[in-house]
């Protein structure tokens, strides 16, 4: 008895004093003023919200919706803001977000809907879609509740082709996304060169030349192997072929030897004649191409991301901001310009308040407010409304607005959307070995056919 | 002629004095120049040479502690608590008895036992990484810290057990026999007895305990799924992935503010630190 | 007599319970089904098939990866452990010569191994690293110390040997076991300081060396947080350490089966690695004993 009490006491110790150490130490850190600060503000967000509404939703259950999605600073605080707004006007729902980064988004996605913790609320890419629901009824049928919520005002073209699999409607795009080849014109015309004349590869990779050899510091194209490797791939190619990578039907590859040597060559130009910044140095920044340094101080003349990447304080040059035209073969058979949602969101088929939720999404898309707090956070609005808000605000970038417009009259057919991981995998590896020079394009084409061959076969 | 020998020891010494100690500022300058960092802007960051930044600007410690959103720093340190402070009693808790037992007990199988626990020190965590993962996924255990706290219950940790076994063996088995011929049984021998003089031990795996869930970042990348539920580390990892313009001195402020504690606790109970290492290395 | 022999018998297995259930249930219960694993096509989700060797087919023939990465993890561990155990025993050594201060330095030196596997360490290393850095600023070069796979892993690797503290409080430890009468008799028969080192000191501390090697293996191939946090793996895979490697095929691939397969074939090297050191330690582990005997 006595033993047992001694070892309570001791253990109560033990956390006590652990308590004490913690609450030391958050303390130490200064926090107490913004815990303060923090506090405040909480309150009268509290107050602002109507306290009329808050009799209203006493008898009301309490509920809780996970909502996860990716993107940047300035998205988190749009959304962010948007949830605050629906929580003050719904008191009993309470939605935790979740959101990082895109590195690390898809594997951490699908190890939740493996391990059945996925968010009630998820945001993903279209291209992950046929992933995703191989692993089983990962999203609910959005028509179900369609007492809840409301599709009319997206563009019904767009939903057809990108919502819906197996005759389901597993998500809504969140906006519309385009590939945009973002240019400092200001870069380009101090080595006199002007946006018009790059018309070709060969324009493009000559004007690269121009700019590094005029000044040693400054390189045309901010770019990094993940987006080169695959969105830059698929663009190349689909003016070479004019087909999708993959054959849907046959599950083989659409394109052959000859085609990815011709694309390997031009991303061989642009690391061999300087047109890109050299891969070592541009390697820290992959992914988040506009947190490189050189990008900031203008030394670097475009990027080509999705529109839907640009948020926030992505570039600083408005003034000399253009969306060139994405260079094509002479002999192109489609632009290769990217095109299509931003992203997808879904609701979770184990959601266990899917009405809840899409009525969440209601506000999400098509509410005045929410329109106005996100504004181009995910690219251009897919909702009509959406895009008439912020275009009456003058809430879109007019760069953003040009390469939208620019891709939706020259879109691929081929987007593109069902890829394997594994195959984009490969091509971005090959593409970091062009770029550091690990061998010749030949025996680089050579070994990146042979893999993913081999990998397609195993996949099935 | 002896003069002049001690005269050359004394350098020699005198040297060596100065040489550990510049290398040892070197081995924390670092730590240092992290958390001076946190007040430096990029361009600093980006061209400067010096330690000292330009202004005391506490910016990077009050926006980095709010960071984005609904969960701020306050709540990543609670969770890193609630995920740690259990873990760390638990393992105090099993390592202790399962310590006791094969310190103290002989039985069928002992050796046998005993070597099979010391060989699980040598299993890579990658092998038993995605098994675990899909047990604790059945187990309904994901995006939970039972998987930490599971762990340590279930005396997972040998490292720990050996360390007190090797400290159980240097006590005299005469202490715990007298205490029996008083009418003493196992347990409260263990808890009466042999506890205040363990105490160096428990202290050490305490210590290293809390260190090790402090800073372990692969098992919540793997576990731990809602930002809600976010320890330190995730959250570090989370700053550096999602700024915008990767603001450096919010992330070095963060980053300094989160091993704090270890390094309080570390000043705090260096001693039992030192012994720890020595008893579970050099007896054996 | 008897019977309380076999109630203390049961008392020893109550005691050892929680580390029973442990090791049957999160040890010896995910090995085997790791083992399985390895030998199917699983999936995160979906169903899978007993795909016999396949995996490790291709491994062996089509992944040139695997053989990239297990190069890159053989690669740091021989930067690591020597570099570790060379820096701990040189500052153990100073250490012992019984000057001032020796507590104040003790911990100057350990502190950097209490924070090394910390992600605020990892996000350290990134902006001191940065092309821009301080380390570069400060010696005025322009090494890319990240960007670059010929230094990329030499960068991660100096986290790790900047942890040497554990390894030298261990070495200090043992150098003040070692019997000052064996210095003595040495310096009365005229050997000088390097000799008395190889002869007397190494010897005498063997043993520790030899643990020390072992732990810090183990060590090098489990932790890989860095590598994750600082590089993700890259430039050209050139930091792809194998836990990495595993952790990627595992989770972004959604490949376990074919993961499994790989980890069991890095707990083999690891087995054999040590095993040979083990058999090794025969001819340069002095342990008491023996050692009096040479002495």
């Amino acid at each position: 008895m006595n033993g047992r009490r001694l070892t309570a006491l001791g253990m109560a110790a033990l956390l006590a004093g652990m308590t004490v150490f913690a609450a030391g130490c958050e303390k130490g850190s200064g926090s107490e003023a913004e815990r303060a600060e923090l506090k405040e503000s909480s309150n009268e967000l509290v107050k602002s919200s109507g306290e009329t509404e808050a009799a209203d939703a006493e008898g009301q259950d309490d509920i809780t919706l996970r909502f996860m999605w990716w993107g940047s600073d300035a998205r988190h605080e749009a959304t962010l803001a948007v949830i605050e707004q629906y929580e003050q006007l719904h008191p009993n729902v309470k939605i935790e977000a979740e959101y990082g980064g895109y590195d690390g988004y898809f594997e951490k996605l699908t190890t939740q809907v493996s391990g059945g913790t996925a968010a009630d609320i998820v945001q993903f890419d279209a291209s992950m879609t046929r992933d995703l629901m191989a692993m089983g009824e990962v999203f609910a049928d959005l028509n179900d509740y369609s007492a809840q919520l409301d599709t009319s005002d997206f563009d019904q073209n767009f939903l057809k082709s990108f919502s819906y699999y197996d005759g389901r409607m597993v998500g809504l795009p969140t906006g519309v996304n385009a590939g945009i080849w973002l240019t400092d014109t200001s870069v380009l015309e101090a080595a006199g060169i002007k946006l018009e004349d790059i018309r070709t590869w060969d324009d493009f990779i000559s004007a690269g030349e121009t700019i590094h050899s005029k000044n040693e510091e400054q390189y045309l194209f901010n770019i990094d192997i993940t987006t080169l490797g695959k969105e830059g791939v698929y663009a190349l190619m689909a003016q070479i072929t004019g087909k999708e990578l993959i054959d849907q039907d046959t599950n083989k590859l659409n394109f052959a030897e000859e085609d990815l040597k011709k694309v390997f060559t031009v991303i061989n130009d642009f690391y061999d004649k300087n047109v890109a910044e050299p891969a070592a140095d541009s390697a820290p920044y992959d992914t988040q191409v506009n947190t490189n340094p050189k990008w900031i101080s203008h030394d670097l003349g475009c990027t080509y991301t999705a529109t839907s990447n640009v948020t926030g304080n992505y570039y600083d040059f408005q003034d000399s901001a253009a969306a060139m035209d994405i260079p094509q073969f002479a002999d192109a058979k489609e632009s290769g310009i990217l095109f299509r949602p931003a992203q997808l969101i879904g609701v979770a088929a184990n959601c266990r308040y899917p009405e809840e939720a899409a009525r969440f999404l209601d506000y999400f898309f098509n509410s005045d407010e929410a329109a106005a707090v996100l504004k181009d956070c995910r690219s251009i609005p897919a909702t009509a409304n959406g895009r008439k808000i912020c275009e009456d605000n003058g809430y879109l970038d007019p760069v953003l607005a040009e390469a939208v417009e620019k891709a939706q009259e020259s879109a691929t057919a081929n987007q593109n959307l069902s890829v394997p991981a594994e195959i984009i995998e490969i091509l971005q590896d090959a593409t970091e070995k062009i770029a550091y020079k690990q061998g010749s394009i030949d025996e680089i084409t050579e070994e990146a056919m042979g893999l993913m061959e081999e990998a397609l076969e195993r996949i099935g | 002629m002896k003069t002049v020998r001690e005269k050359k020891k004394k350098l020699g010494r005198i040297f060596a004095f100065l040489l550990v100690l510049a290398f040892g500022l070197c081995m924390v300058y670092p730590l240092i120049w992290m958390f001076f960092a946190a007040f430096k802007t990029n361009k600093e960051i980006y061209t400067g040479t010096g330690l000292l930044p330009e202004s005391f600007d506490p910016a990077g410690f009050i926006k980095g502690w709010i960071s984005t959103g609904q969960y701020n720093f306050a709540d990543y340190f609670i969770n890193t608590l609630i995920m740690v402070v259990p873990t760390v009693a638990l393992t105090v808790i099993s390592s202790t008895l399962v310590a006791y037992g094969f310190a103290r007990f002989r039985f069928r199988g002992h050796k046998v036992l005993f070597m099979l626990m010391m060989s699980t020190l040598m299993v890579p965590s990658s092998v038993l990484i995605i098994p675990r993962y899909l047990l604790y996924r059945d187990l309904h255990w994901l995006d939970s810290y039972m998987p930490f706290w599971a762990t340590a219950a279930l005396g997972c940790y040998p490292f720990f057990i050996y360390q007190e076994v090797q400290f159980l063996r240097g006590i005299p088995a005469e202490l715990d026999e007298a205490a029996k011929i008083d009418g003493c049984g196992s347990f409260r021998t263990l808890v009466l007895i042999l506890g205040p003089v363990l105490k160096p031990s428990l202290m050490s795996v305490c210590i290293f305990q809390t260190i090790w869930t402090w800073n372990d970042f692969m098992n919540p990348l793997i576990y731990i799924n809602s930002v809600s539920k976010y320890p330190l580390s995730l959250a570090l990892r989370l700053g550096l992935d999602v700024a915008s313009t990767a603001e450096w001195n919010q992330i070095m402020a963060m980053a300094f503010l989160s091993i704090i504690p270890l390094v309080v606790m570390f000043f705090c109970l260096q001693k039992y630190f030192v012994e720890g290492i020595a008893t579970s290395g050099l007896k054996g | 007599m008897r019977r309380k022999k076999i109630q203390k018998e049961w008392q020893g297995y109550l005691y050892i319970l929680p580390w029973i259930l442990g090791f049957l249930l999160l040890q010896l219960y995910p090995l085997v089904r790791s083992f399985a694993y390895s030998l199917t096509d699983i999936k995160l989700g979906g169903s899978y098939q007993f795909t016999g060797l396949d995996n490790y087919i291709r491994m062996f023939k089509k992944d040139a990866d695997f053989w990239g990465s297990m190069g890159v993890t053989l690669k740091y561990i021989l930067m690591v452990v020597p570099g570790k155990l060379v820096f701990a025993l040189i500052v153990a050594m100073i250490l012992n010569m019984k000057m001032k201060g020796i507590r104040f330095f003790r911990t100057l030196y350990y502190l950097p191994s209490i924070l090394g596997g910390s992600v605020a360490i990892s996000a350290l290393w990134r902006v001191m690293f940065m092309k821009t850095g301080i380390i570069n600023n400060l010696f005025g070069i322009s090494v890319n110390w990240l960007g670059d796979p010929k230094y990329a892993l030499f960068t991660i690797s100096l986290i790790e040997i900047w942890q040497f503290g554990s390894s030298m409080v261990l070495f200090f430890a043992a150098l003040k076991q070692v019997p000052a009468d064996l210095y003595e008799a040495a310096r009365v028969d005229g050997s000088g300081k390097i000799r008395m080192f190889f002869k007397i000191t190494l010897p005498m501390i063997s043993p520790i060396i030899l643990f020390n090697i072992i732990m810090q293996i183990i060590n090098a191939l489990q932790n890989y947080t860095s590598a994750y946090v600082v590089t993700g793996g890259g430039p050209i895979k050139s930091t792809n350490l194998m836990g990495l490697k595993i952790y990627k095929d595992a989770f972004s691939r959604s490949d376990l089966g074919y993961a499994s397969a790989e980890s069991w074939i890095l707990f083999l090297v690891l087995v054999g690695i040590t095993g040979i050191i083990f058999v090794t330690s025969k001819y340069w582990v002095f342990y008491g004993d023996d050692g009096g005997k040479q002495g």
